[in-house]
């Protein structure tokens, strides 16, 4: 009687688990329905295909693509304004060829020199195909669209996007991220045309290897590749280095 | 990937890209290649919107119909165009079908391009939503592949939604 009584509290438990996941999901799937503007009030007619839509010319509504199946889904398309308001949104996980994005900034000195060498058509080359190029500054509340227009080039892709920089984990300005195959293939932070070309040759040299440097500082291999390389140095779990407390005795 | 602005809103799948803009007020509403003799469009000087849809990676510099654009298009590349109208033109007989259309592969020709291109083909539609009058212009990088290519846009364009100015 006792274990019949337990084992139905425990199904009253999961079932109460599952009740309230099912309203929270049911709640966000309404939220996100109003964000669009779709209205369920059911005395008003249905219109296939119209709805009302709150301006959102000055706040573009971001959504993440897919990621690509795999440990490492850390490629986002990306989604802003141009410096002249046009709301746009760039494919760059399944886009085709290799993508260079240059984070940037209207403030930054180290990043003048990059606004001039991208807006002369400057681009890195990847296994004979030149990269296209994205430059990213933060989204409209962050950095003033004149400010950016005045560096940028008409020639140049060019969308402000604070979403990008949070999507892509950017630490500071000028920093660059090389997309390819729908993987981060290299990134990083360089002062000058010459030390992004060499940064990033060694990002590539390393996905030959089938590691990415994005693999390699995110720690996920890391912790792998340590350990292989102190067991081909003789150390182990139990090498005498490792327990000091003994080595006293 | 969701794109909206000035109450056009594009569900765009992996791979595509998506632009919406004020247009600048144009002296004709038409590109000469697409004008119907004997039909007025109204244009008012009103500031319109121009989408813009494509598989492939938009350059900076694009006319309203594409120009530019197509001329990077490969065989197996797609665009659109949503080019809006002043809102009197929704009342005229060539906006007269109303909701977005579908994009069929019988409606393509070579000549019906902005400028003609070897081995591409275009299509247009005149419609309106929500009060709003639109011209659609479609591009496929290849006639011969025009089925494949127009069901891919038309998986596209029948996913746009068109609020009321």
């Amino acid at each position: 009687m006792t274990i019949l009584v337990v084992a139905e509290s425990i199904a009253l438990a999961l079932l109460t688990v599952l009740v309230v996941s099912l309203l929270r999901s049911h709640a966000e799937i309404l939220r996100a329905l109003h964000d669009l503007g779709v209205s369920l009030d059911p005395s008003q007619p249905a219109a296939a295909r119209t709805f009302d839509l709150r301006d959102t010319a000055t706040r573009p509504h971001t959504k993440h693509s897919d990621p690509k199946p795999g440990p490492l889904s850390d490629v986002f398309d990306l989604m802003g304004t141009t410096p002249d308001g046009e709301v746009a949104a760039i494919a760059v996980a399944n886009s085709d060829g290799p993508t260079l994005l240059a984070f940037l900034s209207s403030g930054c000195l180290t990043c003048r020199d990059f606004w001039d060498m991208l807006g002369r058509g400057e681009t890195i080359e990847l296994g004979g195909r030149d990269a296209s190029v994205v430059a990213l500054t933060r989204g409209p509340g962050d950095e003033s669209p004149a400010e950016v227009a005045a560096l940028t080039s008409s020639s140049l892709t060019t969308l402000m996007s604070s979403e990008a920089f949070e999507d892509y984990g950017v630490p500071v300005s000028p920093y660059f991220v090389l997309i390819d195959g729908g993987r981060v293939v290299g990134e990083g932070a360089a002062s000058s045309w010459v030390q992004l070309r060499n940064l990033l040759g060694k990002a590539v040299a390393d996905g030959a290897h089938g590691r990415t440097r994005r693999e390699l500082l995110s720690g996920r291999l890391r912790a792998a590749l340590v350990d292989a390389d102190l067991r081909a140095a003789g150390i182990g779990p139990d090498h005498p280095s490792l327990r000091p407390d003994q080595q006293d005795h | 990937m969701l794109v909206h602005a000035h109450g056009i809103a594009v569900s765009l799948p992996s791979g595509w890209d998506a632009r919406i803009r004020w247009a600048q007020p144009a002296e004709t509403a038409a590109p000469p290649a697409l004008r119907l003799p004997g039909v007025a469009v109204p244009s008012d000087g009103t500031t319109n919107t121009v989408t813009h849809i494509a598989n492939f990676r938009l350059p900076e510099r694009r006319g309203d119909y594409g120009s530019r654009a197509v001329d990077l298009m490969r065989s197996r590349h797609v665009f659109a165009a949503l080019v809006e109208f002043d809102p009197e033109a929704a009342e005229t007989p060539l906006f007269g079908t109303a909701g977005v259309p579908r994009v069929r592969a019988a409606r393509f020709s070579p000549n019906a391009m902005q400028r003609v291109m070897p081995r591409m083909c275009g299509a247009q539609w005149f419609f309106h939503v929500s009060d709003r009058a639109f011209c659609l212009y479609g591009v496929l990088g290849s006639h011969a592949m025009r089925r494949a290519l127009a069901a891919q846009l038309d998986g596209v364009v029948s996913r746009i939604l068109i609020a009321p100015r």
